[in-house]
C-alpha cells in the first residue's frame, strides 16, 4: 500500500491535503476495478475461444460448418466438434429425421350441426376432379432432408434451419409463409391436383384410392427431384377423401345401391353354388341309378337264366307236369292277393250277363261318437 | 520510463489492440455467406459481388453493403392470388399458382426491384397476368379431363412458367419451376356441380342396381345352364350304363333259345305276377285251371251243381 502511486501530484490539487486520502483510495478502487474487468474480459475470451466453438450434433441432425461463410466440406453428424468461434466459423443446424406434413382439402370448420353450405373459395379447399365432380381429401407427407448441404444451400430457410417457415408480409399486408415447409406443401398440392385432374370421382372414392394415391406419390416424388433441393419422400399417406356435405345424402344412396348389388349378387352365387351342387348330386343319383339297374338287369337275367336251366331240365323229364305246377303256383300267387275275385260257371248255351261295379268306393270308416261332456 | 511503463501496462495495451483489431475488422470487412449474394454500393455505384468468404470495404459513408438470400423462394402470390379467370370456353375458375424464384443476377435485382418485398409485390402482378393470359387460352375441359390427351394441365404450367421467366429476366429474377396449388370455380357453380353430383349420384345407383340384377340373373342362368349340362350329361351317362348293363344281360337270353316254348311261358307267368295286384278285380270262369275243378262233371268231384256268382 505504501508503493502505491497517486496519480495526483503532491500538493497539486490538494493544497491543504485534506482530500489526500480519499483520492487515493479512489484511485485503488478504480484500479481494482479496471483489474477486474481485465480479468473477466480474458476470462470471457478464454471460454469464447473453447466451450464458444465446440457443438454437439444430435443423432436427428446434420451441422454445416462455413468458414467466412465459405461451406467447408461435408455435414458434420453425431459427435462434438470444436471450430474457432464466430467470425471465423458459423454452423448451422439442419433436421435430417423424418418430417411430417399435413396437407389439406377441407372444407372450412362449421359449427356443429350445422347444414352444409355451398363451397366458398378462400374459406374452403377442394378438388376438382376429372369428371368435374368436388372432393375433398386429407394427406400426410413423410420426407427426409436427404443432402443436408443441398438443402441448405438451395432452399431458403429461416434464421434458424430447423425452425417452422416464418410468415412475411407483403407490401399489401397480405401474409403467407416463405420455407421449405412452403415449398414442400406447394409442390405437393400441385402433384395432387395434376393427378386428381384426370381421375374419375368413383376411381378415388372408392375402387382405386390405393392406385390414386400411389400417383400421387410419384408425381411428388418428380417434382421433388425437378427441385433438387435434397428432399426425399419416404411415404404419402391419403387419410380421408369424401365427397361434400351436401352431396353426402346421394352418395350414400350409391353406397347402399352397391350393397344391395353385392346382396343379389351374393345371393345369385349362393344360387349357382347351390344348382351346382343339385347338379352333382343329380348327376351322382343319375349314375348310381344306372349303375344299380346295370347290376339289377345283370344279376335278374343271370338268375333267370340258372332258374331257367334248371326248369327246362325238369320240364325235358315231364313237361305237362311242370307246366301245370309252374302255372297254378302263379295263379294261387295271384289270385291271393287280389281284392275281387270272380269265378264264373259256364251254362248251356255258354252266354252269360256279369255287372260289376269297377272300382268301387273304398268303406267309409264310421264318424266317431261324440263324447259326452 | 516510458518503455518500463509499457510493459508495466501490457494488459491494458493488449485489451486495447485486441479492441482496435476487432472494431477495424468488423468495419473494413464483411463476410458473405454461401447462400448470399451482395451488392456494394462505392458512392451509390453498385457492383455484384457473389463469392462467399471474407471481402473488404471501405466504412459508410464510402460503400454500403445489401446482402441478399440467393436460394429458392417459394411464393404462393400475395393479394388477388385466389381470383376469378376466364377460360377460352367462357367458364369462370379460380386457379391459384405458385412459383419457385431465385435471384440469378443480384446487382439487377437491385437496381430494378431493391428488395424482396418489391421483387414479390412485382412478381404478384406478374403471375396475376400470365396465369389469367394463360389460363384464357385454354378451355375449362383442357384444365381437367379423364382423357390424358385432352388435359393440358402441364402445358399451362409450363407456358406460365415460359411467360413469367420472360417476364423476371429483367430483374435479375430466376423462375424455377411454377405450379398450379388451387383449381376452384365460384360459389354459384359450386351449387350446380352439387347438383349434377347429386343427379349423377342417382344415375349411378340406379344403373348398379340395374347392373347387380343383370349380373345376378346372368349368375342363375348361368348355373342353370349348367346345371342342365350337367344332368343332361349324366342322363347320357346313365344311359351308356343301363346299355352296358342290357347288353350284358343280353349274354345270357342265348340260355332261353334251348326252350323256347318254356321261356314263353315263364315270361307270362311273370307278367301275371307284376300284373296282378291287390285293386286288380279278376274274373274268370270254370275252363280255366284250377276252376276246372269247380266245373259239374269234374273228374275229381264228380257232377255237382257250380256255384255261379259266388264271390269273396
Amino acid at each position: 500500500m505504501e508503493e502505491t502511486k497517486s496519480v495526483i501530484k503532491e500538493g497539486e490539487f490538494d493544497r491543504s491535503g485534506q482530500y489526500d486520502a480519499g483520492l487515493k483510495s479512489l484511485v485503488r478502487a478504480l484500479q481494482w476495478a479496471f483489474g477486474f474487468l481485465l480479468v473477466t474480459i480474458i476470462g470471457l475470451m478464454i471460454y469464447f475461444l473453447t466451450a464458444g466453438g465446440y457443438f454437439s450434433v444430435e443423432p436427428q441432425h446434420a451441422v454445416i460448418v462455413m468458414q467466412f461463410g465459405k461451406i467447408e466440406g461435408q455435414p458434420y453428424t453425431s459427435g462434438g466438434y470444436w471450430f474457432f468461434p464466430y467470425p471465423v466459423h458459423r454452423w448451422v443446424k439442419v433436421r435430417t429425421n423424418q418430417q411430417s406434413l399435413r396437407v389439406d382439402f377441407l372444407p372450412a370448420d362449421r359449427p356443429d350441426g350445422a347444414p352444409p353450405q355451398a363451397l366458398v373459395p378462400g374459406r374452403d379447399s377442394y378438388l376438382l376432379t376429372g369428371d368435374a365432380n368436388i372432393i375433398h381429401s386429407s394427406w400426410r407427407v413423410n420426407y427426409h432432408v436427404a443432402s443436408s448441404s443441398t438443402y441448405f444451400t438451395s432452399l431458403s430457410t429461416p434464421e434458424d434451419p430447423t425452425a417452422d417457415d416464418a410468415a412475411e408480409a407483403d407490401v399489401n399486408g397480405f401474409v403467407a409463409a416463405r420455407g421449405p415447409q412452403t415449398l414442400i406443401r406447394n409442390l405437393f398440392r400441385s402433384a395432387v391436383i395434376d393427378i386428381t385432374s384426370e381421375r374419375k370421382v368413383d376411381d378415388m372414392l372408392y375402387g382405386k384410392r390405393t392406385e390414386y394415391s400411389d400417383a400421387v406419390q410419384t408425381k411428388f416424388a418428380e417434382l421433388l427431384a425437378q427441385a433438387n433441393c435434397g428432399i426425399a419422400v419416404d411415404n404419402i399417406t391419403l387419410e380421408q377423401v369424401f365427397p361434400p356435405l351436401k352431396t353426402k345424402s346421394a352418395f350414400d344412396e350409391v353406397a347402399a345401391a352397391s350393397n344391395t348389388v353385392d346382396s343379389m349378387r351374393s345371393k345369385a352365387e349362393q344360387y349357382a353354388v347351390q344348382a351346382g351342387n343339385e347338379a352333382a348330386a343329380g348327376k351322382t343319383e343319375l349314375i348310381a341309378t344306372a349303375q344299380t339297374y346295370k347290376e339289377l338287369v345283370v344279376s335278374e337275367v343271370k338268375s333267370e337264366s340258372t332258374y331257367f336251366r334248371s326248369i327246362n331240365a325238369e320240364y325235358i323229364k315231364n313237361p305237362k307236369t311242370v307246366l301245370m305246377t309252374l302255372y297254378t303256383n302263379t295263379l294261387a300267387d295271384v289270385l291271393q292277393n287280389l281284392q275281387g275275385k270272380y269265378i264264373l260257371g259256364t251254362t248251356g248255351n255258354g252266354f252269360k250277363q256279369v255287372r260289376i261295379q269297377l272300382n268301387p268306393e273304398p268303406k267309409r270308416r264310421p264318424a266317431p261318437v261324440a263324447k259326452e261332456k | 520510463m516510458a518503455t518500463g511503463n509499457f510493459f508495466k501496462h501490457w494488459p491494458t495495451m493488449l485489451l486495447g489492440v485486441v479492441v482496435a483489431v476487432i472494431l477495424l475488422v468488423a468495419v473494413f470487412s464483411y463476410q458473405l455467406n454461401q447462400t448470399e449474394s451482395a451488392v456494394v454500393t462505392t458512392f451509390g455505384r453498385p457492383a455484384a459481388i457473389t463469392e462467399p468468404g471474407l471481402h473488404f470495404r471501405w466504412p459508410f459513408p464510402f460503400q454500403k453493403i445489401y446482402k441478399f438470400d440467393h436460394r429458392i423462394r417459394c411464393f404462393e402470390g400475395g393479394s388477388g392470388k385466389i381470383e376469378e379467370t376466364m377460360t377460352e370456353d367462357g367458364q369462370n375458375v379460380l386457379v391459384g399458382i405458385f412459383v419457385n424464384y431465385r435471384i440469378d443476377a443480384v446487382e439487377k435485382f437491385f437496381i430494378s426491384l431493391e428488395n424482396m418485398t418489391n421483387a414479390e409485390d412485382r412478381l404478384n402482378s406478374l403471375m396475376r397476368s400470365a396465369k389469367n393470359a394463360t389460363i384464357g387460352q385454354y378451355k375449362f375441359s383442357q384444365i381437367i379431363n379423364t382423357n390424358p390427351e385432352l388435359m393440358k394441365l402441364g402445358e399451362i404450367q409450363g407456358k406460365i412458367q415460359s411467360t413469367l421467366e420472360r417476364d423476371t429476366a429483367i430483374y435479375g429474377i430466376k423462375i424455377v419451376s411454377v405450379g398450379i396449388n388451387t383449381i376452384n370455380v365460384p360459389e354459384s357453380i359450386s351449387e350446380k356441380v352439387f347438383e349434377r353430383m347429386i343427379e349423377d349420384r342417382k344415375v349411378v345407383a340406379n344403373s348398379y342396381l340395374a347392373e347387380g340384377t343383370v349380373r345376378s340373373a346372368e349368375i342363375r342362368s348361368e348355373a342353370d345352364q349348367q346345371k342342365a349340362i350337367t344332368l343332361a350329361k349324366a342322363e347320357a351317362q346313365a344311359r351308356e350304363i343301363r346299355a352296358q348293363g342290357d347288353a350284358e344281360a343280353a349274354t345270357y337270353y342265348a340260355i332261353f333259345r334251348e326252350n323256347p316254348e318254356l321261356a314263353e311261358f315263364l315270361r307270362k307267368l311273370d307278367s301275371l305276377r307284376l300284373i296282378m295286384k291287390n285293386q286288380t278285380t279278376l274274373v274268370l270262369d270254370t275252363n280255366v285251371a284250377p276252376f276246372d275243378l269247380l266245373k259239374p262233371g269234374s273228374e275229381v268231384l264228380g257232377p255237382v251243381k257250380p256255384a255261379a256268382g259266388a264271390k269273396e
